[in-house]
């Protein structure tokens, strides 16, 4: 029975840098081998990771939609094979990229097939990390047993909790339990005031913790230096670690 | 004018768009906002309130089903210049609409909301005689080809980071794939002098928004971006923005 655990939250939060983040902490714990799926349609889990991204899956149902097969092969045996190709694969995790949202016309047969892919790749981890954009379109395609928690990721604005708030109710239609659902605040300069803490609150919302606004992050950010590589010792990654140690042990 | 908005999360697309409609709306422009982006954050942008928003397109099941139809036989083109007023609200004098997106899909067929939200999005942006801004998550790439050679700039939002530099210039990239020329840069938050690498193949910088304390301090509280002191400054940077869409488009014709 693999973990699995989903982010989401508005655009530029820091869920995906928190991602990279459980990433690392379940290296640490050797809850291994791990898949890392990243489902924002802005990709960028590979850069906090520091890999590199040939083909996305949304190019692979693409290429099938629009239908360049080389002779002798079945639709569905070509896409399987280059599903099989866009897993980027190193020591410590695998990745596999979603990408573009699809275009014009009826994506079911494609879609079925990624489903089918997916819902086969998740049993081979002991781990699975997913980085999803507020809609999490791709979620169910992910795993048909439920996710064991989503980590939803806000900055400290009305919006950010706003967003949040809209996260755990679609979440709810999703048939993720709503006690699996965790608000992390991120990028907090200060302690969250009570009005912060009522407006959580009001939106149903259980805040988890904190992770703090911190200098060398946000060089590693501006630089484009992969946070994956953060000492261990960075405050915030540790303000991470005690969060994750909280829901996983 | 059919302007679409891109770039990384959290860099300010959702309030340069409000920002570029407010601006067009108090020049007597009827402006048409619509929210394509997961995040639904352009409404609270614009001062409203959650119950004062319009309900997101793909969630109106019963629309879908009498427009386009389910299960083996769904209408790939349905009609949907009369849903405009019915699906939009008004807010501040600009008409206001919610794509939304199809969650759970997987195990179902998303198709026909989807086509609805398309059909949608193309009439907007193809037909229509009004200003239309849309607000993306994504880039252009999935909009087809047919509805990306009508709209008439992609703003591509960025802050000075790399990160948010490499999406841009994938989204940039992408759009000139499809015909799309009509590119402009908008730097967020970068410091005074702070040029973008050369090497990173980006539209020209047609404006720059500075870091504005105001909007920082009032984020906290309130979600609104819009009656900030600086409108003044506000009003310049979507005038550049605008101006550089405007002499391209004068060259071409």
């Amino acid at each position: 029975m693999s973990l699995s655990i989903a982010f989401s939250g508005k655009g530029g939060t820091g869920k995906t840098t928190i991602a990279g983040m459980l990433i690392r902490y379940l290296i640490s714990k050797e809850a291994t081998p791990i898949l890392a799926v990243d489902a924002d349609s802005n990709y960028n889990l590979n850069e906090v990771l520091g890999v590199e991204v040939d083909t996305t899956l949304g190019e692979v149902r693409e290429s099938m939609k629009t239908g360049d097969l080389p002779s002798g092969m079945t639709k569905d045996r070509y896409m399987a094979t280059k599903l099989e190709e866009a897993i980027v694969e190193t020591d410590l995790f695998d990745l596999v990229v979603m990408g573009q949202p699809e275009g014009q016309g009826c994506y079911c047969a494609a879609n079925t097939l990624l489903s089918d892919f997916l819902q086969k790749l998740t049993t081979n981890y002991a781990s699975i990390v997913m980085d999803n954009e507020a809609g999490m379109e791709h979620i169910s395609r992910l795993t048909t047993s439920n996710v064991d928690d989503l980590l939803v990721v806000s900055d400290p604005s009305r919006r950010g909790l706003q967003a949040a708030g809209r996260i755990k109710d679609l979440a709810q239609t999703l048939n993720i339990g709503a006690s699996k659902v965790h608000l992390i605040l991120n990028n907090v300069r200060e302690e969250p005031s009570e009005r912060m803490r009522e407006l959580i609150a009001d939106m149903g919302l259980e805040l988890l913790g904190t992770v703090r606004q911190e200098e060398t992050l946000e060089e590693f950010d501006m630089a484009g230096k992969p946070t994956f590589q953060l000492p261990e010792d960075n405050p915030a990654v540790q303000d991470a670690y005690a969060l994750f140690q909280r829901i996983i042990g | 004018m059919k302007i679409a908005v891109a770039g990384k999360g959290g860099v300010g697309k959702t309030t340069l768009t409000v920002w570029l409609g407010d601006y067009l709306s108090r020049k007597d422009k009827d402006v048409w906002l619509v929210d394509a982006d997961t995040a639904l954050s352009l409404g609270p942008a614009l001062g409203l309130s959650e119950v004062d928003l319009p309900p997101p397109l793909v969630r109106q099941q019963g629309l879908i089903q009498e427009r386009v139809g389910s299960g083996g036989f769904i209408n790939m083109n349905p009609k949907v210049d009369d849903l405009l007023e019915s699906l939009s609200r008004e807010a501040r004098g600009m008409h206001l609409m919610l794509m939304g997106t199809v969650a759970g899909a997987g195990s179902g067929c998303g198709c026909a909301p989807n086509t609805l939200l398309k059909a949608t999005l193309a009439h907007l942006l193809v037909r229509s005689a009004q200003r239309v801004l849309v607000d993306l998550e994504a880039g252009v790439e999935h909009l087809g080809r047919g509805t990306i050679s009508s709209v008439d700039g992609l703003v591509v939002v960025s802050e000075p980071s790399i990160r948010g530099l490499q999406t841009a210039s994938r989204i940039s990239s992408m759009a000139r794939d499809l015909g799309l020329h009509r590119q402009a840069l908008v730097l967020n938050r970068a410091a005074e002098g702070f040029e973008p690498p050369r090497d990173m193949d980006l539209p020209q910088v047609a404006a720059r928004i500075p870091f504005l304390e105001s909007l920082e301090e009032r984020q906290q509280e309130s979600a609104s971006v819009l009656d900030l002191p600086e409108r003044e400054q506000i009003d310049e940077l979507c005038q550049q923005v605008l101006a550089q869409f405007e002499r391209e488009l004068s060259s071409e014709s």
